[in-house]
């Protein structure tokens, strides 16, 4: 497992990603567009599982394409539970709520 | 547990757990300790992703892993009583300045005095609230 994860943490470096923990786990991708803004890419990724937030479509669908290229990659799109906690996003909004509901519930059973 | 008694907080007042309640090493029942240890390993997962206010309460039942007392027990089941009566709280993060409306009310431990002997804890409400660049952070239904 751990020679898996030295293959993604070097290709995330190869792509221009920063590492910005010292574990390995999160990486940010700024990219200046012709037009000032600027883009961002965060990623934190723990072996075979991973987070990805992006704030420019474009570029998410070039990641996963240039990703999809040398790894098996599954894309769960929004992002509705993670390590058994719900994920709620309102984007319009602005929110995201987190919450264990039903771990609860497992725990209390 | 599904339909016991929910209540509001994680542990009641004065909450010193001692070893004193253990039973002796010799007469420890070894399914005992694998039930507590795995329900005070479940606690502390919940502590440290959304369910923060139960920190306290777990991380001193979480003292007697090694060789828990019926005390203890009782007191990690009141931990899940809480959890039974607030299983739908969670974390709310949401864009913009804080919001005075989505300050939550939780729950600080006082140390009255610092002598081991008479250490007393009391649980005080307390207005709780995170805000980082804009973002703010509340407990809510």
């Amino acid at each position: 497992m751990a020679g898996i994860r030295c293959v993604v943490v070097k290709w995330m470096l190869d792509y221009g990603f920063v590492n910005v923990d010292n574990d390995g786990v999160s990486f940010v991708k700024n990219v200046n567009k012709n037009d000032g803004t600027q883009s961002k890419i965060l990623l934190s990724i723990y072996v075979d599982d991973g987070l990805l937030a992006c704030s420019d479509e474009a570029m998410y669908k070039e990641f996963i394409a240039a990703m999809s290229k040398d790894f098996d990659l599954s894309d769960s799109r929004e992002l509705k539970w993670f390590l058994g906690g719900k994920v709620e996003q309102d984007r319009k909004k602005g929110i995201v709520r987190l919450s264990q509901e039903q771990y609860c519930n497992d725990v209390i059973k | 547990m599904s339909d016991c008694t929910p209540v509001d907080t994680p542990c009641g007042t004065n909450l010193h757990l001692a070893d004193s309640n253990s039973p002796p090493l010799d007469k420890r029942d070894a399914e005992v300790v694998q039930n507590y240890q795995q329900l005070i390993r479940a606690c502390m997962y919940l502590t440290c992703f959304t369910r923060g206010v139960g920190s306290f309460a777990v991380n001193q039942c979480a003292r007697f892993m090694s060789n828990p007392g019926p005390t203890h027990i009782i007191a990690a089941k009141k931990n899940l009583h809480y959890l039974a009566g607030t299983r739908s709280l969670g974390i709310t993060y949401k864009r913009g300045a804080m919001d005075s409306s989505l300050l939550s009310v939780g729950w600080r431990q006082v140390l009255i005095s610092s002598q081991p002997a008479r250490m007393q804890i009391t649980l005080e409400p307390m207005i709780a609230g995170v805000s980082a660049d804009g973002l703010s952070c509340s407990l809510e239904q």
